[in-house]
């Protein structure tokens, strides 16, 4: 297992966090610590599937009934539980900035955009987007780009204030999965891992994250309608 | 099951639309259901304007375009538009502005200035009727559309930048007008982004009580919108070989 010193991660109670977090322990390659952001309230937030909704047994390997605590620890995994879901939480950015590594993954709970205060800590926040850029800027692309390309996305890149604008990293193009209803909570978070992974193998290779030119054009798309997310995933052609 | 969209009054209680539900190819059944009940409803409510009768007539010739598979529901589009145009134009004449051409409507326009959203949405109306200001309509159209996905709603005015609304929020017409550019842009360019926004529109539009909307301007107007809403999803879904089952 390789630790990346410089690197940590913050990750809400989310499948996406549950994919990411699994599929960097199989690939052996950890971050250097993880905040995790717990919900304190019961009602499921952005991203949150419920436990009645969660099938057991592994798909590629991942298995979204295994909470992050677990996969953590399993790995041993340096980790901090803060009960709040509030990236902007004076608390939380007290803890980013506290900490040594120059770079966060961000996975987040889901309709949030950070705000100047969290990048003035001076880090990086690497995230992971849902389609490809800067072509699909925006929420739930991978839909959209399925009706008009056949085709889903994922691109890292390090965030700024502006919508999936910041520097980009990376981006992958792949096939609709065969369950396209699974997208929200498996299928989209499958596709971003392989990027993030990619993109750490990158980084521990060169020692450094080769940013692209400033995303500076591309379409905005907000979120999906569920009548065409019905055509995204019932479509034949 | 039914399609639960536009249960409630959208203005008071907005749908954000997160993480929705799949609910099978049965999904387009309850939407067109909805949609023709809204419009039969409408019909009932809105003074007798167009009889069902009529509506059915409309609905049927629709249906009948599409059957083409070709390009015959620009047929549909154009007759809902050249309807649209005399209203428009009726409208202008009513506010004063008779000689004003589409230009100088939408040069009225500035995020320096307060905004008045219809007069906005007619201006950009008048543009795309008259194929002009694509620049402007391009700007603006991206800002409103903006506006309207993080609020899920149409203030009557805004401050200048363009970014706080003040004032009312359920001028149905002002809705209507903004699903008609949208439907227009769509139309040209077939961006999904536009239809995605006249169907959250329409959501909207069909989620008032028929009741309120007493005008027969705006009987005729949310009947035409909601038309060609349902125009451009069974295109879709024609295009992508998705075989569903029409409301009767």
């Amino acid at each position: 297992m390789v630790t990346l010193t410089d690197i940590a991660m913050i990750a809400a109670d989310t499948s996406r966090s549950r994919v990411y977090i699994q599929s960097m322990i199989l690939e052996g390659l950890i971050p250097n610590f993880v905040l995790i952001l717990k919900n304190k309230n019961n009602k499921s937030l952005p991203g949150q599937i419920k436990s009645t909704k969660i099938s057991t047994g592994k798909n590629n390997g991942i298995d979204l009934s295994l909470s992050i605590r677990r996969s953590l620890k399993s790995a041993s995994v340096n980790f901090k539980e803060m009960y709040t879901n509030d990236i902007h939480d004076p608390k939380v950015i007290e803890e980013i900035e506290i900490r040594p590594e120059f770079a966060f993954i961000y996975s987040g709970y889901g309709g949030i955009i950070l705000k100047k205060k969290l990048f003035s800590t001076g880090k990086k926040f690497l995230h992971i987007h849902g389609g490809y850029l800067p072509n699909y800027k925006g929420s739930t692309t991978n839909y959209y780009s399925i009706i008009e390309e056949n085709m889903i996305g994922a691109s890292s890149i390090f965030l700024n204030e502006k919508i999936d604008s910041g520097p980009l990293i990376l981006r992958r193009k792949f096939p609709p999965p065969y369950k396209r209803q699974e997208m929200d909570h498996f299928y989209d978070s499958v596709v971003r891992s392989n990027v993030l992974i990619e993109t750490l193998n990158e980084y521990q290779k060169s020692g450094k994250f080769k940013t692209k030119k400033y995303i500076n054009e591309g379409s905005m798309y907000y979120i999906i309608h569920p009548l065409l997310k019905h055509i995204s995933i019932l479509s034949k052609k | 099951m039914s399609y639960k969209y536009n249960k409630r009054n959208l203005i008071n209680e907005p749908e954000r639309y997160m993480y929705t539900e799949f609910m099978g190819v049965d999904f387009f059944k309850y939407y067109f259901e909805s949609r023709y009940k809204f419009i039969a409803s409408l019909n009932e409510e809105g003074g007798n304007i167009f009889s069902l009768f009529e509506t059915k007539k409309i609905i049927k010739k629709v249906e009948k375009n599409l059957a083409g598979r070709s390009l015959k529901e620009v047929k549909i589009y154009k007759m809902e538009l050249n309807w649209f145009y005399e209203r428009y134009e009726k409208r202008v004449d009513e506010q004063g502005d008779k000689k004003t051409n589409a230009e100088s409507l939408i040069n009225k326009f500035s995020f320096d200035k307060e905004l008045d959203t219809e007069g906005l949405f007619i201006a950009l109306l008048s543009s795309l009727l008259s194929n002009q200001n694509a620049k402007e309509i391009k700007i603006w159209t991206k800002h409103m559309l903006q506006r309207f996905e993080v609020t899920k709603k149409f203030y009557n005015f805004y401050l200048p930048g363009g970014k706080k609304g003040y004032g009312a929020t359920d001028s149905i017409e002002t809705y209507c007008y903004f699903a008609l550019i949208l439907s227009m842009l769509y139309s040209e360019k077939f961006k999904l982004q536009y239809l995605n926004t006249l169907i959250k529109l329409c959501d909207l539009i069909t989620s008032i009580p028929p009741k309120k909307i007493v005008n027969n301007f705006s009987v005729q107007l949310v009947r035409s919108i909601v038309s060609i809403e349902l125009v451009f999803v069974k295109i879709l879904l024609d295009s992508k070989g998705i075989v569903y089952d029409p409301a009767s």
